[in-house]
């Protein structure tokens, strides 16, 4: 059985992975839907951009003004990629591609001149899941829950700035929280993995395979005394891939 | 030297969780105790099991104080002082950081961080 030392480490990385997962299931069916997968690593490299700009410019780590740049930046690129779609649909993965790298250069020179740089850089990709603050978890709850909102009942879900934006604002939280990678697979896994069973029963279950990923990847970390966030992703891989196996193919 | 030697006297036995062990040395000189590592592989974060045993044994003989250089990542002290009641401390690791202008004001400077975590 797990201790309550244990607990108290593990409880918060739990309670981050699910709420990263209650956002980016839905968002991350419509980028699906829409064939833009790479979108995800595009923006999250963007808002990573930000938060690397912001504290070369000497603000704090995690406060408020770096936040700021980080969504401003965040929604400049999907702003322009809201454009792009309709400036030329056709190339919008190659448009998604070139961002992505464009961003992560410029996080490249931007941090040349750090002696940290590269651990900062892993850090950013990796995430630090097991040093969030419950108190870290508020701001990210309240953004979570308009978006939600905004989401399943507003009236973005049709226009494509609407989504990107909502989008943007989503990533560069989650991108803090848990790092490029999970945020990838937070999004891609479970609604791939769901996409061949019937529509009504998509989102639950994809909720449902984030959330047992997520809290098994954290147990089995603590077990075999390995780093939480690459568990993770490789647990929700095995989980989706299996779902996926299991369905039958449907014909269209 | 003797100077430094009676300002620490009360810091003598006090138990201490470092970063990792770079403060060895200064550990020596002064008598702290070790409780802990936060870090026991520099520069790889600590797994999830290594930190709930280090709040297991915290909680059993609770540490005064969290030791780390400047460069030091600062979300794993302060993660850890949230939870173990022990202050983050701050040290200059050499002269030249932390307004540790020569040998002295190092010393100086490290003492009285130490002694403001105990009272």
């Amino acid at each position: 059985m797990i201790s309550a030392a244990e607990l108290m480490v593990l409880a918060p990385a739990f309670v981050a992975g699910l709420l990263v997962l209650a956002t980016h299931v839905p968002l991350g069916q419509e980028v699906l839907r829409r064939g833009i997968v790479f979108i995800d690593l595009a923006i999250a490299q963007i808002a990573v951009l930000g938060v690397i700009a912001a504290e070369g410019l000497g603000f704090e780590p995690h406060g408020f003004s770096t936040q700021l740049i980080a969504a401003c930046a965040a929604l400049a690129g999907a702003g322009w990629l809201s454009l792009t779609e309709r400036w030329f649909a056709e190339r919008q993965e190659a448009m998604i591609g070139v961002l992505f790298v464009l961003a992560a250069s410029l996080v490249l020179l931007l941090l040349s001149g750090n002696p940290h740089g590269a651990e900062h850089f892993k850090e950013l990709l990796e995430g630090q899941i097991l040093w969030i603050e419950p108190s870290a978890l508020v701001p990210v709850v309240l953004l979570y829950a308009a978006v939600l909102r905004l989401w399943f009942h507003g009236p973005v879900r049709r226009g494509a700035f609407g989504f990107y934006a909502l989008f943007a604002l989503t990533v560069t939280a989650s991108v803090q929280l848990v790092g490029v990678y999970l945020v990838f697979a937070s999004l891609i896994v479970p609604a791939l993995a769901v996409s061949r069973l019937p529509a009504p029963r998509r989102l639950p279950l994809a909720w449902t395979i984030g959330a047992v990923a997520y809290g098994g990847g954290l147990l089995l970390s603590l077990a075999a005394d390995l780093p939480a966030a690459p568990v993770i992703v490789c647990l929700l891989a095995l989980i989706g891939a299996v779902l996926l196996l299991l369905t039958p193919a449907r014909r269209a | 030297m003797t100077r430094w030697e009676k300002e620490a006297a009360s810091l003598k036995g006090m138990p201490v969780v470092f970063h990792h062990r770079n403060w060895i040395y200064l550990a020596h000189w002064l008598g702290l105790k070790e409780a802990g590592v936060l870090e026991p592989k520099p520069g790889l974060p600590p797994s999830a099991a290594h930190l709930a045993q280090l709040l297991e044994n915290l909680k059993a003989r609770p540490a005064r104080a969290i030791l780390r250089a400047p460069y030091e990542d600062a979300r794993a002290s302060l993660w850890l002082a949230e939870r173990s009641g022990a202050r983050a401390v701050i040290l200059p690791y050499t002269v030249g950081a932390e307004g540790a202008d020569d040998l002295f004001r190092l010393f100086d400077i490290t003492i009285a961080r130490l002694r403001e975590a105990v009272s």
